[in-house]
């Protein structure tokens, strides 16, 4: 069935607890990039941005509160596309800029749009990047494009199934507990307001490839064990006493598109912490490997997932919980996100895949990046992605020290993988 | 392209040193050369806050002296000298230091605070003591008012060095004492004598509370010994 309206929408189970969390300068976001090989012109990216947001109604909402729950509004205007800034994923405020609560920013040749995490997950903001990319190549170099679900045709009308909520279509009774136990922090001088550093690490994708395949891992399995060999390291520097030590553990999200038919261009992800025991001593990196592995395989199941996020949409569909005022529901999310939050894992690793364009649109294309926002209590975050033979790694921390990503890209070098840096200080 | 010495990985043209370890790129062939790009662009997006609070305390302030002057001015007027509105400006005073003088100040100084918080008390019980005598002010007044901030003031030390647990023993254990110091004030001032009896019944509960809490903080520390020695 395709209808091409909607005048709200309720927030998706993933969604819920971001607008509770966000603070005045905190609010979750990420960011997504792609670099053409010519300087991009503002005014046909704008012209592009408008047919994106026709076809993906679903990103031109506003948050807006209602007396139980938060709920998204439709708007009719259209957000400026701005020039870039030295310091990405700088916190939105929801009353700028008409409410949107995405940004489409350019520098030189490259477009980035940067994301609250309300509206949608990396996969979400992934289409919505690659569909206006693909419009921008179309207006610019009059180019026909094969579209696909991951570049929508802005010819095509929405369909119903791009804004619904899949959480609450595909949970079912089986619930998992949600509880985890407190994990290692990384410690540093916080960097002044606004200060997000990014590290871009470009690594070539056989290289990674290879050296993962070794210890029979998947790349993203393989960057897990070495950011869990770098945190062992660095806690074991810090606390001389085991029983002082925490788990180091390493936040990794799943698309959970992958388990289920789905359209949806909203929140559909979960994750998982896979991590360590420093009680029982020090791993050694093919054991963390093995770890690893044997972790993902029987946490990344559809059932442990579904048991995972039905937890989660059953205490959104509680019958006691939903008739709390919205004022009292928020202040308990916050509570219940400064607890559970980000303290139950050391960094999160997103990663995002290979993204694989119609040959049309490569041809114009440089690289696309993948930028996580800074979270509360951990001040660092990796998100990486892969497109042609290079793989992005970025690093973006909110401390001036980094012997974190110095130790994950060191080992990485040691093992005989190059690793080029890049970065936004000057 | 330059590599650095310490890490090992390959510097991007943009970088004049290693983003990782700070280690300069030295290039005796080819030295460093400002880049035609940067990944970045140079300007930095700044944010504010909507509402500039030091601002709205200076604003507060100057509100706040609109009654106090007034009432000063009235008064001199009508009884051709200060009486009353000595209370008006303590009071003022007061909520000066309690509510405007910490957001006022740049950084948080907590024992700052705390000290001109009860300084303001002590000057105005002074001026209510103009008013009145100061017989009451100095035997009784003024050192319930240093005790008070004492207890107080340790126990913000307390609360931020020691562990929740005996923090709160510790401050329990103070507060009995203060209430000791109290009475005896107090009687000595009324009746001449000193006969403990309302701040014993405080200071035993409160001392065995205190007990209880060491108690409790010490079995912790047991349990997490068993558990480090039984690790399964």
């Amino acid at each position: 069935m395709k209808e091409k309206n909607f005048e709200w929408l309720k927030l998706d189970n993933a969604a819920k607890i971001y607008p509770a969390a966000m603070s005045r300068n905190w609010t979750a976001m990420f960011r997504l990039s792609a670099t053409l090989k010519e300087s991009i012109d503002p005014l046909i990216l704008q012209q592009a941005l408008s047919s994106t947001l026709k076809r993906i109604p679903s990103f031109a909402l506003r948050l807006k509160k209602g007396i139980f729950w938060y709920y998204l509004e439709k708007i009719d205007g259209m957000p400026k596309v701005t020039k870039d800034y030295k310091n990405p994923l700088v916190r939105m405020r929801l009353n700028e800029d008409s409410g949107f609560m995405f940004r489409v920013r350019y520098y030189e040749n490259r477009i980035a749009v940067e994301i609250f995490h309300v509206l949608t997950d990396g996969t979400g903001g992934m289409i919505f990047l690659n569909t206006l990319i693909a419009e921008y190549i179309k207006l610019k170099y009059k180019e026909q494009i094969t579209h696909s679900e991951y570049v929508l045709d802005c010819n095509d009308e929405a369909s119903k199934e791009e804004w619904e909520d899949s959480f609450l279509r595909y949970a079912r009774d089986a619930k998992s507990s949600r509880g985890e136990s407190k994990a290692y922090h990384i410690k540093g001088t916080k960097e002044e307001k606004d200060i997000l550093n990014i590290i871009t690490a470009i690594i070539p994708v056989d290289k990674i490839k290879d050296k993962a395949k070794q210890y029979s891992v998947t790349v993203n399995e393989f960057l897990t064990a070495v950011m869990l060999m770098s945190l062992q390291k660095m806690q074991s520097a810090e606390i001389s006493k085991k029983a002082k030590m925490l788990p180091p553990k390493v936040s990794v999200p799943v698309n959970l598109r992958k388990f289920y038919d789905t359209k949806t261009l909203r929140n559909f992800a979960n994750y998982v912490n896979p991590g360590l025991e420093p009680a029982h001593g020090i791993y050694s990196f093919e054991e963390i490997t093995k770890r690893v592995k044997h972790f993902m395989g029987y946490e990344v199941t559809e059932k442990q997932l579904n048991a995972r996020m039905s937890a989660n949409v059953a205490s959104e569909k509680n019958i006691l919980l939903r008739p709390v005022p919205l004022v009292i529901k928020s202040l308990t999310m916050k509570a219940f996100f400064y607890i559970q939050g980000d303290r139950c894992n050391s960094v999160t690793l997103s990663n995002l895949g290979v993204v694989k364009l119609p040959e049309q649109m490569e041809k114009y294309l440089e690289r696309v990046e993948f930028i996580l926002g800074p979270f509360s209590v951990n001040p660092v975050m990796c998100a990486c992605v892969s497109f042609k033979d290079k793989l992005y790694l970025n690093f973006s921390s909110t401390i001036k020290q980094t012997d974190f990503q110095r130790l994950v890209l060191t080992t990485m070098v040691k093992m005989g993988i190059p690793v080029l840096v890049e970065s936004n200080r000057r | 392209m330059s590599y650095c010495v310490h890490c090992g990985v390959e510097l991007a043209p943009s970088e004049k040193e290693c983003p990782l370890c700070g280690a300069a790129v030295i290039d005796t062939i080819k030295p460093w050369e400002e880049p035609k790009h940067y990944p970045y662009p140079k300007t930095l997006q700044r944010t504010y806050d909507s509402i500039d609070k030091r601002y709205s305390a200076i604003y507060a302030s100057l509100f706040l002296a609109v009654p106090v002057a007034v009432s000063i001015i009235t008064d001199i007027c009508i009884s051709g000298n200060i009486t009353w509105s000595w209370y008006v400006l303590g009071a003022g005073l007061c909520i000066f230091c309690f509510f405007l003088m910490p957001i006022l100040l740049k950084k948080r100084h907590i024992y700052l605070n705390v000290a001109l918080d009860f300084a303001a008390v002590l000057i105005y019980l002074a001026l209510i003591a103009r008013l009145t005598s100061f017989s009451w002010y100095l035997p009784l007044a003024a050192p319930i008012t240093v005790i008070t901030a004492s207890v107080f003031m340790a126990s913000i030390y307390i609360s931020k060095h020691a562990k929740p647990f005996s923090a709160a023993a510790a401050i329990l254990v103070l507060t009995g004492i203060a209430c000791v110091a109290i009475e005896i004030l107090i009687d000595n001032f009324a009746f001449g004598y000193i006969k403990l009896f309302w701040s014993l019944i405080v200071t035993t509960s409160v001392f065995i509370t205190a007990l209880a809490l060491l108690f409790i903080q010490k079995k912790q520390r047991l349990k997490e010994e068993i558990k480090k020695r039984l690790f399964m």
